[in-house]
């Protein structure tokens, strides 16, 4: 078990050399018992971002995309590593887990689906076997400690979201008020244990929606309200009516001196 | 050098105010055209309201809304008792796909068509009709539910012209395919450049049921159209069914 007195820090080191773009990452941290943690991301480009605690996460961050090494780190002492890739616009959650010695592991989250609802289980609650999830009483799916079920598209609405033994179907973890919203993606984390409640964090993985604002104006409004056109036909009047009339008194000027 | 006569004074006068009106004019034409004013930093105007529009709490950026809506929840039976506005409304059952929606303030009773999205942007609905986004959440459910209508037509104005100027607290009904009516509160307007859309504050889950109602704003330019958008927030206030029962009712008083 871990011994967390002084945090955790997560260290992404990244390797030199390599192309920049941009990928996002957040990190979960759902090591029981751990202090507020980092995710620190090293080497050109790199950041430091907020510290969560227990249970929390992190909002996303981009960060470049490339081969990095991420580190676990308690204070000073690295605790665990890993190697992995970051693509250009794809988005990744890292979550700090523990299984008798702490571990860490990469998930790549997925993009929405317009008017549907997305949802992912992940097993992270080191001291339960392997669970059935059952979604509305529905079975989902039977996860092992440690790994994730692929995502599965439903229909929105509220939910009870449940994780059990497989064989016995009671319920040992229960979220009553899942709520799935079209056109979002989301992932469940089964978490706790080492004295942690084990609980369900639900996070949002993405939204679908088109990149671009709506082009909901003809122009009606601009055609009625045109100053500089007025004030245009203003000013060729009144430079039309000014040469008139100093023509008419240079006339008058040349008469009176004759 | 002779005086100038009276006739000459008069025709100098008239050309110095020839640039004048020039200059006038180009001031005019900079202000005009309705709030377009200075866009930037709006999807931090964004953020604030989605924020606000989900909680009913928070910080509301003076420049994007006057004034925040803090919830009082109240029921039959339970009235006077304060409750998290994080509670769903509609239990387990989706509200229908919306049918109409009217915003009596504005003098606006239309039909609502859902559009989905087409190269990149959502498909702009007929000029007399509002559009539902139906790759989202339905209005009423927990989440964003968008709708978009025209600020103007090629004369005149449009469906949504009166959307950008909408005061926070103004009603707006929306009437699903059931006949059940869910009216909502406006809670603030903020303006956006139309090719920065904050998708991250527009589409997506909330904590609360939210609409978003979008229209154009700023500067036309021709060929290309207006240069930003137009973001309204509201939030769920009251649900009625078609047999005029109010299962629930939620009030809104003047936040902090």
């Amino acid at each position: 078990m871990l011994s967390l007195a002084s945090g955790l820090l997560i260290l992404v080191s990244i390797a030199p050399g390599q192309a920049l773009a941009d990928a996002q990452v957040r990190f979960l941290h759902a090591v029981p018992g751990g202090p507020t943690a980092q995710l620190q991301l090293a080497g050109e480009g790199g950041a430091t971002l907020d510290g969560v605690g227990f249970g929390q996460a992190t909002t996303y961050s981009r960060v470049p995309a490339r081969r990095v090494k991420l580190a676990l780190v308690a204070g000073s002492k690295r605790l665990a590593s890993v190697r992995s890739s970051f693509e250009d616009g794809v988005r990744y959650t890292v979550i700090g887990q523990s299984a008798g010695r702490p571990d860490l592991r990469i998930l790549r989250d997925s993009g929405a689906t317009p008017a549907r609802a997305r949802l992912r289980l992940v097993h992270a609650a080191p001291e339960l076997g392997t669970v059935e999830m059952k979604l509305g009483g529905r079975s989902l799916d039977k996860v092992k400690k440690g790994e994730a079920s692929r995502y599965s598209d439903e229909e929105p609405g509220d939910y009870r979201l449940t994780a059990g033994m497989p064989a016995s179907g009671d319920a040992l973890v229960m979220k009553p008020d899942l709520n799935l919203v079209a056109g979002t993606a989301a992932t469940a984390y089964l978490i706790g244990s080492g004295g942690e409640r084990t609980r369900f964090v639900v996070l949002e993985d993405a939204a679908s929606g088109p990149e671009a604002g709506p082009a909901t104006g003809l122009g009606g409004l601009a055609d009625g309200d045109r100053p500089w056109l007025l004030a245009l036909v203003a000013a060729l009047v009144t430079g039309g009516l000014s040469g008139v009339l100093y023509s008419r008194s240079s006339r008058r000027r040349r008469r009176a001196g004759a | 050098m002779p005086a100038p006569d009276r006739g000459s004074r008069l025709a100098l006068t008239l050309a110095a105010l020839v640039p004048a009106l020039a200059a006038g004019a180009a001031v005019l034409s900079l202000g005009s055209g309705g709030g377009e004013g200075n866009a930037a930093g709006s999807a931090g105007a964004a953020d604030q309201l989605a924020r606000a529009a989900d909680r009913g709490k928070g910080a509301i950026d003076p420049a994007a809304t006057t004034r925040a809506l803090a919830p009082v929840i109240a029921e039959p039976g339970r009235a006077g008792i304060e409750a998290s506005p994080l509670e769903s409304l509609d239990g387990g059952i989706r509200p229908a796909p919306p049918q109409r929606i009217a915003i009596p303030a504005a003098g606006l009773d239309a039909v609502v068509e859902p559009v989905s999205s087409r190269g990149g942007a959502i498909k702009v609905p007929d000029v007399g009709r509002a559009g539902w986004y139906d790759g989202g959440p339905r209005p009423g459910e927990i989440g964003r539910a968008l709708i978009i209508g025209h600020l103007d037509r090629r004369k005149g104005p449009g469906l949504f012209a009166r959307v950008p100027s909408l005061l926070p607290g103004t009603d707006i009904d929306l009437t699903d395919r059931r006949g059940e009516v869910r009216r909502f509160k406006v809670v603030g307007t903020t303006q956006t450049p139309r090719d920065r859309f904050p998708t991250q504050y527009v589409y997506g889950a909330a904590d609360a049921p939210v609409l978003v109602l979008v229209t154009c704003g700023g500067p036309f330019r021709p060929g290309r159209g207006y240069r930003d958008n137009v973001l309204l927030y509201a939030r769920l206030a009251e649900r009625t069914t078609p047999r005029g029962r109010a299962p629930r009712v939620v009030l809104y008083r003047g936040g902090p």
